[in-house]
């Protein structure tokens, strides 16, 4: 680990193909045993700031230490790490345990260790039974968990993980994130995850990035996230049918409420989307029980990850 | 993980890539084609020769250049894919995330490829004892065989493994490999009075390949002595130090993508 | 060498000088030995033709050429194909004299041929002709020339058996052959 003990430390990185500007001074941290989500529509340059970091790319400009080892270590800082790229491809003809056991190697993990390592990880990864089976019969799924398992190979102390769900079904996406947070909380593996699968970012990550056009738009927890992208919570609230019309006027005029309308399917329910989340629900309540309109029922939900990232990437035009 | 008992990295590679070309049906594929060919080959000049129409002597140096050229060509192709093939199948960035320095990766490579060389002359060796017999000249084939093979060979592999490095497509590496060969391959082609001329003779010499073949030609066909043609062995010692240097040199320029 | 037909002619010219030659075909007896050889492709026979001068006078010196033609066919046949050596020179012979020339031929192609000879004074009208000799040519192909069958037939196999036991092994490694995994 780096002076300030962070797994990555990435400070103004920016990479570049001839005269297009894929990563833009980008800055960020990742603790020891952190999940970062580093989030981005296609293009946003998630995958050009992980290949970076992993040496297979030359900055252009910036530095960074990962598992405190700077860039111009190479060969240091590729034996610390763990990395899955966006398109991994397997050979199909080898086994899934020769396939490990040589990756093991090349850590320069001496074969038998390296073989009883991989058989530990397959079956850690549920693909101990298809150990000697051939990589070509191999599912997507259990692709991209034999990845992560090559990954973990050499017990990394930073761990990259580029779209490690992409193209799985629900299923798939469970099994695989299960797999690799179970793998990592152990010990302390700090882990730098690119997705645009959100709801996945949401549920694993302690901090996230998003990434648009090459720069950090947002970075923190996600409810800072969502709290810098200035987005409230949604609210329906149930009010005898009759009094719907008045509740809905005396909303309209409330600076808190960023939309309201009546819902065309049920009769006296009103959806409200709020410019700032719980303080302003409590405010509505109030002056709706003040006007005495009886309420039957509410329902008040967060702001999503998802919602912030399409404010955040949205381009002026697609608004 | 003990230092004492892992492999250089290189020798990881080099062991994975000969498991990944023999124990696959890859190498063994180019290889049972060869031999096909060989065999068809060997054949005919052994009938030629039996019926006198080709000197017995003749007919071995055939076989012998048959075997040099074939071989080469399934080098030359083994190792246009090393690098550029892991590169179109996804699979280099995973290599090029461990802590194995490109020229270890490169080294690895090209001693994996040389294998198929290796495997056709040791396979064209059968062919080339049993036609050598009869006019008695089987150490001088087994010799040109070998070290001519050899020389060829290596110098084939390390141009192949450097137009891979650089290339970023199978279909580009092969083809610029395929096209090198030929352009080497063309001075043997000359005609007669062509290659006997100063001019000629230089080309032919300069040539790893077409010196390789000649120096078969003279040995065998005409008997000259090899202590007579040992200048023909210039070119392609040469070249195989030369593009094996140049390979290892280029190793630095293995990457996925060109950023900057 | 490159077999021009089917069909082959030998014959032996004799040149004779000019002072001579007028006397060339009465006076010179050719025969050529064997009367007639069966043979088998790329064999060398040995022919002799035996020039005798049957006349009073001294003849010579002439020439002896063969030919080579093959009778049933219209295409030519080289008789180069079958030997380096078509003319040989014969300096002179006394009166009852005979000269034995010697050829090997190796017939090229497998057919009937007629081989025969002429002798000939360069300029002259007239020639002294031999016996035509029937060369019957069988065909010789064996199946194990140069005793390269064996090796030819074997590497290919070998190399395939080994080929055909790894496709096995890939195809057993595509099917579920976990057996040694049991935890």
């Amino acid at each position: 680990m780096n002076m300030n003990g962070s797994a990555v430390l990435c400070e103004g990185l920016s990479v570049t193909y001839g005269d297009v500007t894929a990563v833009d001074r980008v800055t960020f941290d990742v603790q020891p045993g952190e999940v970062f989500g580093l989030l981005g529509p296609n293009g946003a340059g998630k995958t050009s700031v992980v290949r970076a970091l992993t040496t297979v790319l030359d900055p252009s400009a910036g530095r960074a230490e990962v598992a405190g080892i700077p860039l111009d270590n190479p060969n240091g800082l590729r034996a610390l790490i763990g990395v899955l790229p966006e398109s991994n491809g397997y050979p199909g003809s080898e086994t899934a345990l020769g396939y490990l056991r040589f990756y093991g190697q090349l850590f320069g993990i001496p074969a038998t260790e390296s073989a009883d390592r991989a058989e530990s990880l397959l079956w850690q990864f549920g693909l101990g039974a298809n150990a000697h089976q051939s990589i070509s019969t191999f599912s997507r799924g259990m692709r991209q968990r034999l990845g992560i398992a090559r990954s973990l190979m050499n017990e990394p102390q930073v761990l990259f993980l580029d779209e490690p769900t992409l193209g799985l079904d629900p299923a798939g996406r469970e099994d695989v994130l299960s797999h690799l947070t179970s793998a990592v909380a152990a010990n302390g593996t700090g882990v730098v995850l690119c997705s645009h699968l959100l709801d996945d970012v949401e549920r694993v990550c302690d901090r996230v990035a998003i990434l648009d056009q090459g720069r950090i738009v947002a970075a923190g927890t996600v409810g800072n996230v969502i709290e810098a992208a200035g987005i409230g919570g949604t609210m329906r609230i149930s009010v005898v049918p009759e009094a719907a019309g008045r509740a809905l006027e005396s909303l309209l005029n409330l600076p808190q409420v960023a939309r309201a309308e009546s819902n065309s399917s049920r009769l006296g329910e009103i959806d409200i989307d709020l410019v700032e989340p719980e303080p302003h629900a409590n405010q509505i309540l109030s002056l709706l029980l003040g006007a005495k309109i009886e309420i039957r029922g509410v329902q008040l939900e967060g702001a999503r990850l998802s919602d912030a990232f399409l404010k955040l990437t949205q381009r002026e035009g697609e608004r | 993980m003990t230092a004492r008992s892992a492999r250089a990295s290189w020798i990881v590679i080099a062991v994975h890539e000969l498991r990944g070309l023999w124990l696959s049906a890859k190498g063994l594929t180019v290889l049972f084609g060869y031999t096909i060919l060989l065999s068809i080959m060997a054949f005919i000049a052994a009938s030629e020769a039996q019926l006198n129409l080709l000197d017995a002597r003749e007919s071995v140096g055939i076989v012998v250049q048959m075997a040099i050229g074939l071989g080469t060509l399934a080098a030359l192709v083994v190792s246009a894919d090393a690098i550029s093939g892991e590169r179109e199948r996804d699979t280099l960035e995973a290599l090029l995330v461990t802590p194995v320095s490109r020229r270890a990766l490169v080294i690895g490579k090209m001693v994996g490829a040389s294998s198929m060389w290796l495997a056709g002359i040791v396979v064209a060796v059968p062919y080339v004892v049993a036609m050598a017999n009869g006019p008695g000249v089987a150490a001088d084939a087994l010799f040109v065989l070998v070290v001519a093979g050899s020389l060829v060979g290596a110098s084939l592999t390390a141009l192949g493994i450097a137009i891979s490095a650089v290339a970023m497509s199978n279909r580009v590496s092969l083809a610029a490999g395929v096209g090198v060969l030929l352009v080497f391959a063309a001075p043997s082609q000359l005609p007669a009075v062509t290659a006997k001329g100063a001019l000629g003779a230089v080309l032919v010499a300069a040539n790893p390949v077409s010196a390789g073949l000649k120096l078969a030609g003279l040995v065998l066909i005409d008997q000259e002595t090899l202590a007579s043609q040992w200048t023909l062995l210039i070119s392609p010692v040469v070249a195989a130090v030369v593009l094996t240097y140049l390979a290892i040199r280029l190793s630095s320029r293995v990457r996925l993508g060109g950023a900057r | 060498m490159i077999v021009r037909g089917a069909f082959t002619t030998l014959a032996i010219i004799v040149f004779v000088p000019l002072s001579v030659f007028a006397q060339v075909s009465q006076d010179v007896e050719l025969v050529v030995n064997p009367g007639s050889i069966e043979t088998t492709l790329g064999r060398t026979e040995r022919i002799e033709v035996r020039a005798t001068n049957t006349s009073s006078e001294k003849v010579g010196p002439f020439a002896v050429h063969v030919d080579i033609t093959d009778p049933a066919s219209e295409s030519s046949v080289d008789p180069e194909d079958w030997t380096p050596t078509l003319t040989q020179e014969v300096e002179g012979l006394e009166p009852g004299e005979s000269n034995t020339l010697i050829w090997n031929v190796q017939p090229i192609s497998n057919g009937a041929y007629s081989l025969y000879a002429v002798a000939l004074v360069a300029g002259s009208v007239e020639v002294a002709v031999s016996n035509a000799v029937t060369v019957r040519v069988e065909s010789a192909r064996t199946l194990n020339p140069e005793g390269i069958l064996p090796v030819a037939v074997a590497l290919p196999l070998v190399v395939g058996a080994l080929l055909a036991l790894n496709l096995r092994r890939s195809a057993a490694l595509r099917r579920n052959r976990n057996a040694r995994l049991t935890k």
